[in-house]
């Protein structure tokens, strides 16, 4: 069984210097984790680097983790910020889109054109909306959890989720009729 | 497409995009990166995470205590959570009752000069004028606002509300506008003469101000001495008798009003005399409203502060007393 305490368990073994506790740690999150960010960047490279460092960041800040609150929570927050990190030196180079669509062809996980295209649209978004449906659907995040992530209220939340959903809807409908 | 269809069309684009399988090798990478992390730990850092473990650990064994086994003794045995937080708990109720007895009860009493001891500091939450509010071109008036010389005024209440008198009030802003005026206000002696009050009634009477702007009373009273020179009734009457007869009764009106007690006094004090008999000075200050403007609460107070009374001998400050619509911006906006 895993929740907020049983993670603590192994936050604490960690703490006490016992370094393997935190594999299980990484062997139970690697794969959530890994979907956001990759949600996040759009291309495997940059969502590997990203959830490597923030397992890395997380094991040094591991002092910090607060066990009243869900474990995936707090990594997510390190996650997001390594991404943000990453896509702000990316951006110094080449744009969004385009870093995107030219690797989207290259990326072994995704399999067929409908989901590249999906994961493009996503791509489109804003960085606040893309947080949101990222976090709710590939991080399987409830309302109130994201709300504590990104400190906003969970209405606000809500209302940010539906206009995102929206604009992709949107986004995706043009692409196909352009198509 | 309708709604529902839209967000079932979303919907199906988010399911093609299902959990992607990690690269197999990320666990031993992220791994070889804790443990040359942990290599480089201090001595010193460890022993704190150490530390910080044993919190957790507490609070996971505090979290598992189970009400059917009583809290108390649990917590007794392992020294841990339960007992702190009942301290934390036993300490936050007395502050808050010590809170409910300061603010319903009122003790301890919170009384004058006890401000930011045991009250709260009394500072005047006045904003700050920035110069969107005030829409002028004018660089030199924009500057002054963004100053701190003006910054000092509007944070300080009782300037605040003497500068909002200031714009808002016609009478007084004409009497700023008169520079000699201005001028006359910062010489030492003459507010605190103002603030006797009864120079300000005798400058209402018709005549005083004419007779105080008459050059033989004037030089009379800079040679003599104002309140010796009004105690010689020759020095009203060598000036009743320059003026034309139509204007005798007036003038004497005038020589009374100014042999009020206080008011030859106030008019004696350093500077007060030769100020008010400078041109336009004694009239201005006669004018309908200054008085009454003058001596509201507040206002002569101000004019004591020499921040003030730069203020208002500056340039800028003429030229925002000039234009009704920058006076109306700012009084509005000192008004918030």
């Amino acid at each position: 069984m895993t929740g907020p305490n049983d993670d603590a368990v192994w936050v604490a073994r960690c703490l006490n210097g016992d370094s393997t506790a935190f594999e299980t740690l990484v062997r139970r999150y690697q794969q959530v984790l890994f979907t956001v960010a990759l949600r996040l960047m759009g291309n495997v490279e940059d969502a590997r680097d990203v959830t490597q460092n923030a397992f890395v960041r997380a094991y040094l800040k591991l002092g910090t983790y607060d066990p009243s609150r869900k474990f995936f929570s707090w990594l997510y927050r390190i996650a997001l910020n390594e991404g943000l990190n990453a896509r702000r030196d990316r951006r110094q180079h080449e744009p969004l889109e385009a870093t995107f669509e030219a690797k989207a062809g290259r990326d072994p996980v995704e399999r067929g054109e409908t989901s590249s295209q999906v994961q493009a649209a996503l791509m489109v978004l804003t960085r606040e909306y893309r947080e949101v449906i990222v976090m709710r659907y590939f991080g399987e995040m409830s309302y109130e959890e994201i709300a504590e992530v990104i400190g906003i209220p969970e209405k606000t939340v809500k209302s940010r989720l539906f206009s995102a959903r929206q604009r992709l809807g949107e986004i995706l409908k043009d692409r196909s009729v352009r198509s | 497409m309708n709604e529902q269809d839209r967000e079932d069309f979303v919907d199906e684009a988010l399911d093609r995009l299902s959990r992607t399988a990690p690269p197999a090798d990320l666990v031993d990478s992220v791994m070889a990166e804790v443990s040359a992390a942990e290599s480089q730990m201090t001595a010193w850092r460890r022993w704190r995470r150490a530390l910080q473990g044993r919190r957790l650990t507490n609070f996971v064994a505090g979290a598992r205590v189970s009400s059917s086994q009583g809290q108390f003794g649990r917590s007794a045995v392992h020294g841990g959570v339960v007992v702190r937080n009942k301290i934390l708990w036993a300490v936050t109720g007395f502050a808050a009752a010590a809170l409910v007895s300061v603010f319903v009860l009122g003790y301890p009493p919170i009384g004058r000069g006890t401000e930011a001891t045991i009250g709260v500091a009394q500072r005047y939450q006045g904003t700050q004028i920035s110069v969107k509010d005030i829409k002028v071109p004018d660089s030199e008036v924009q500057q002054f606002i963004q100053s701190e010389q003006f910054d000092r005024l509007v944070k300080d209440s009782v300037t605040r509300n003497a500068l909002r008198d200031l714009f808002e009030n016609e009478a007084l802003s004409q009497l700023v506008r008169n520079r000699a005026a201005a001028e006359a206000i910062a010489k030492p002696g003459v507010v605190e003469a103002l603030a006797k009050g009864s120079l300000l009634e005798a400058l209402k009477v018709e005549g005083v101000a004419a007779l105080l702007a008459e050059p033989l009373f004037a030089e009379n009273v800079a040679r003599l001495g104002m309140a010796e020179a009004i105690s010689r009734s020759q020095i009203a009457a060598e000036a009743l008798g320059k003026a034309k007869s139509a204007e005798a009764l007036t003038r004497t009106r005038a020589a009374e009003a100014l042999l009020r007690p206080g008011v030859a006094e106030a008019i004696a004090k350093p500077g007060v005399a030769e100020a008010l008999s400078r041109q336009g000075v004694a009239e201005a200050f006669a004018r309908q409203g200054v008085a009454e403007a003058l001596t509201r609460q507040g206002m002569l107070e101000a004019l004591t502060r020499s921040n003030m009374l730069e203020a208002l001998a500056s340039p800028a400050m003429f030229k925002m007393l000039n234009d009704a619509v920058v006076r109306a911006q700012i009084s509005s906006a000192l008004a918030r």
